[in-house]
């Protein structure tokens, strides 16, 4: 008689009752449901899987090669046949376009594998022994951060010349101090947490630590940082493209796709917009993705 | 209760929840509580059993949008505080109602000197200048024991029973009429507990403050309090004067709550532990909540709920026994 | 405290050494030969060994890196650009005060737009006003500077005409690329100001001014905002640092001629020395900028002055003297 019952109560109760399967409280489901309740992250979520399904098919969708030059149809304005127009060498800027989402993903996750294997895993090995390597490592990235990022990647490209290994070097190099800087932090998050501290008291090998309790519990936050990097890396590959340093034609990858368009700005203003339009919708998706991530894996940071 | 003595504060039929998209908690169940002035009453339990939320209720301090108050009334002095818009809110707190939180280390203002968090507190009830104010502050760390010219140091110059004495200076500047103590002493090493405790006591006999002193601790509601009340899963299951609740505790939770205290006259082998759990607050049964965990149950105690009654004048307790059905039980 | 700066100050010689070795490095991998890239295609073989000689190329790399630092050091000699045969930092300084303007007032834009949206968005946390905030910054930190250039450049300079497309010849050709810089980083200082606002709003001592009678306002101004911008003017600072030589691209896009655009040209030039000098004249300024920020935060927050002052120790000692 004491206890009151309301109508949020009631609510809740409804809710519960509609539930069909008990619920696990696994961190990865618990972030999957928060990530679910956002709706600009499953935005980003819909738009990164279409973006992926194009770069995979895009010769069915694409209704041009890419690099094919058609000397009868040059610089057409949007039309039914061209529905993006054509350059100035009479290429199709919609399959152009097309096929760049497939150079640019690609490209971009080469540079965030790179990443994770340089910079992040000298994070995590820093992290991990903690100590003198833990010293050297992070003060060599101290040196290396002194160093603009993108000035970075520049200057390598300057010395190795323009290409696709060259430009994910670079891209590679210059990201190592951020990188190892963010996965020592994910691996320290979890390394300080009570549970590894007692889990090493109770005697687990550390091989089954790492395997066990390290990795599913800072996996969220490399996902993260993945999904973060390669907006990173297809925002610094287009910039670094545009003006003319990295990659060269006839790579259909966006920023040298804007490049091209870059003298006729005035008179054919369609020829920047649909690249430029790719890279604003993709960048953004990835970030609206990876911030969704962030949210549902790291639910204090709200 | 007794009728005779004017009170201060007057809890009647509080229920406070929380509420979330995935649950309710009900954090207080309908309690009653009655606060004489220049009383000390000391309000004892678990932790989670809805202590803080209680005196956050009545500060009006509960999280926004979360917590709510789902019925009763808080008169201070007649009028109820639940019906009091913010800004009327804004004129008591600090002044008529002051309190005292659990962590010092975290309470004050890193960036702020001492001085001016003092002084702010009298700024905003006063009528008064800024030199006025601070002058008025030293003296109130004068009056808690720090060396007035200290007023210019900052936070964290200042050790953690240091700043517990700033935080209280703090609360007792408008001089207030009812202090919230909220495990003022937890934080704190027992040596520095204790000077605190003690100077607590002066004060309040000092400045004729009533006082609220939430702990779970039973030998600090010995050392300073008149009354207490012991809370369980967001109910007062027992009431009444120290002696009574110290001397002749009614409610089988506050029993076992005294075994397992740890004496130093009788040796044993293992201290008393109360079985069992806290009830899920956001799941509580229909029936008693101690229930469960209790050690004179009857079978009715799993089918229905109590309301306190008085066992003897003054005395409260909230449990089956003491209906007029227990006898028929079993 | 001076005994803290001259500490930093020590600090900062590893890490110059480290990055003229990382440019050396770069330097060496270079191709091409300098000697025949300065006398050019026409030069016989004895002029190009005896050229080699003279710049010390047949030295060991230890040698040359000595010998590239000293000159660093005693001559402030980065280097000689291929195109002009003039020295690489007098061409970068005119330049590097030009990309300075462009970074102050972008990161003032961004800063002072960033802290605004970032309070708004914490006091309305959760509604849509707070939803919209997040999503419209994080466009403009999402997109490529470049490609929001390109947008403002179409609008404002092809279609309106208000604005120069390119060159700072006039002070409104300072605009647009400001503008660009600035957006870009709205959406971090948002986002910090949010994070660290409702964090400190959540702390103990907000509750503690609450329950003292303090109004709303009063608190979110007097109480929260002061120790909510503590982590807001560290990012400013990382970032004042870090835009003067990441404005390569925008630089570029509306032909301002910074440090940033010296050293693209330069790639495209294949002027090795002024890419790599300037870049290394770069590092030197961010590192020293990166210090002075570092300095001015004790001004901000009172807790890191006696932490400073006690040797660095975490916990401050004068609290424990004081108790005794």
């Amino acid at each position: 008689m004491s206890k009151m019952h309301t109508p949020a109560m009631e609510k809740i109760e409804k809710k519960n009752a509609r539930r069909k399967k008990p619920l696990v409280a696994t961190p990865s489901y618990e972030a999957w449901k928060r990530f679910k309740r956002n709706p600009t992250a499953l935005v980003g979520l819909v738009v990164v899987a279409v973006l992926i399904l194009i770069a995979i098919f895009a010769p069915l969708i694409a209704p041009y090669d890419y690099q094919v030059q058609d000397y009868l149809s040059m610089m057409q304005k949007p039309s039914a046949a061209h529905i993006f127009g054509t350059d100035q060498f009479g290429r199709d800027i919609f399959s152009r376009v097309i096929y760049g989402t497939r150079y640019s993903l690609l490209i971009a996750l080469f540079c965030t594998i790179a990443a994770f294997f340089s910079g992040g895993l000298l994070g995590i090995i820093a992290g991990y022994f903690g100590g003198r390597t833990d010293t050297i490592i992070m003060r060599i990235m101290d040196i290396f951060q002194a160093i603009p990022m993108i000035m970075m990647a520049m200057c390598i490209v300057a010395v190795l010349g323009n290409g696709i290994p060259q430009l994910v070097a670079a891209i590679m190099f210059a990201s190592m101090p951020t990188m190892a800087r963010n996965n020592r932090a994910a691996i320290l998050r979890v390394r300080g947490c009570d549970y590894i501290e007692s889990s090493e008291a109770i005697g687990v090998s550390q091989g089954q630590m790492i395997i066990k309790h390290m990795i599913p519990n800072a996996v969220g936050v490399m996902v993260i940082y993945f999904v973060g990097f390669l907006a990173v890396s297809i925002m610094m590959m287009s910039s670094m493209s545009y003006i003319g340093v990295g990659l060269s034609a006839p790579t259909p990858e966006w920023g040298l796709i804007l490049n091209d368009g870059k003298a006729y700005m005035t008179t054919a203003p369609y020829m920047m917009m649909f690249p430029a339009m790719m890279i604003m919708i993709t960048c953004f998706a990835f970030n609206l993705m990876g911030d969704g991530l962030r949210d549902a894996f790291d639910p204090r940071l709200q | 209760m007794s009728e005779t003595k004017e009170s201060i504060l007057k809890i009647k039929n509080l229920v406070i929840h929380y509420e979330t998209d995935e649950e309710v908690v009900e954090a207080v169940n309908n309690i009653s509580l009655d606060i004489g002035k220049g009383e000390v009453l000391g309000l004892v339990g678990e932790t989670g059993a809805g202590k803080t939320t209680t005196a956050l209720g009545i500060m009006g301090l509960l999280p926004d949008k979360v917590g709510h108050v789902v019925q009763g009334n808080i008169f201070l002095e007649g009028e109820d505080l639940l019906r009091k818009s913010n800004r009327e809110m804004q004129k008591i707190r600090g002044k008529k109602i002051s309190m005292i939180f659990q962590d010092p280390m975290t309470a004050l203002n890193p960036v702020k000197t001492v001085g001016d968090q003092i002084a702010e507190v009298v700024l905003l009830h006063n009528h008064c200048s800024k030199a006025e104010a601070l002058t008025r502050a030293q003296e109130m760390l004068a009056m808690v024991g720090i060396v007035p010219e200290r007023y210019r140091d900052y936070p964290h110059q200042f050790s953690g029973g240091m700043k517990q004495r700033i935080v209280i200076a703090i609360a007792l500047a408008c001089e207030p009429d009812l202090l919230i103590a909220d495990e003022p002493t937890t934080a704190l090493d027992v040596t520095i507990q204790a000077q605190i405790l003690d100077m607590m006591r002066k004060l309040q006999r000092e400045h004729g403050t009533s006082m609220i002193l939430i702990t779970h601790d039973l030998g600090v509601v010995a050392e300073i309090c008149d009354h207490c009340a012991v809370m369980y899963a967001g109910e007062i299951v027992e009431y009444g004067t120290l002696e009574q609740v110290f001397d002749r505790p009614k409610h089988p939770y506050t029993r076992a709550l005294y075994q397992s205290i740890p004496s130093l006259d009788k040796d044993v082998e293992r201290l008393h532990v109360i079985p069992g759990l806290v009830p899920d607050p956001s799941n509580l049964p229909p029936y008693c909540s101690f229930c469960e965990r209790c050690g004179e149950k009857k079978g009715v105690c799993s089918k229905y709920d109590t309301s306190i009654v008085e066992v003897e004048p003054g005395h409260l307790a909230k449990c089956l026994m003491y209906s007029p059905s227990w006898k028929e039980a079993e | 405290m001076a005994k803290y700066v001259i500490k930093r100050l020590l600090l900062l010689i590893p890490i110059l050494l480290g990055v003229s070795a990382i440019i050396f490095v770069l330097k060496t991998l270079t191709p091409g030969d300098p000697a025949r890239q300065i006398l050019g295609n026409d030069a016989t073989e004895e002029q190009i060994s005896a050229k080699r000689e003279e710049l010390g190329l047949n030295d060991p790399v230890i040698v040359q890196y000595v010998r590239y630092v000293g000159n660093i050091v005693t001559r402030g000699d980065f280097g000689t650009s291929y195109r002009t045969n003039e020295p690489v930092l007098s061409e970068i300084i005119p330049r590097l005060w030009t990309s300075a303007k462009i970074t102050l007032g972008a990161v003032a834009i961004g800063a002072i737009l960033g802290i605004l949206l970032g309070i708004l968005s914490a006091l309305r946390k959760y509604t849509w006003v707070d939803s919209l905030v997040l999503v419209i910054s994080m466009f403009f930190q999402s997109v490529p500077e470049f490609v929001v250039g390109l947008v403002l450049i179409t609008v404002f300079a092809v279609k309106l005409h208000i604005l120069p497309a390119a060159g700072i010849d006039t002070p409104l050709g300072y605009i647009m690329p400001m503008l660009c810089i600035g957006l870009s980083s709205v959406a971090s200082y948002t986002r910090i100001t949010r994070s660290s606002m409702l964090e400190v709003l959540s702390e103990d001592y907000i509750r503690t001014a609450r329950a003292k009678g303090q109004t709303e306002k009063n608190i979110t101004y007097h109480h929260a905002l002061r120790n909510a911008m503590i982590p807001v003017a560290q990012s400013i600072g990382t970032s004042l640092g870090n835009s003067i030589g990441g404005g390569m691209v925008l630089e570029t896009v509306f032909s301002v001629p910074g440090v940033g655009k010296y050293i693209v040209d330069s790639i495209n030039q294949r002027n090795y020395p002024s890419v790599l000098g300037g870049a290394l004249v770069i590092a030197i300024v961010l590192t020293v900028i990166n210090l002075l920020v570092d300095l001015s935060f004790i001004l901000i927050d009172p807790r890191l002055k006696s932490t400073i002052i006690s040797g660095g120790a975490s916990k401050p000692k004068k609290a424990k003297v004081a108790e005794a």
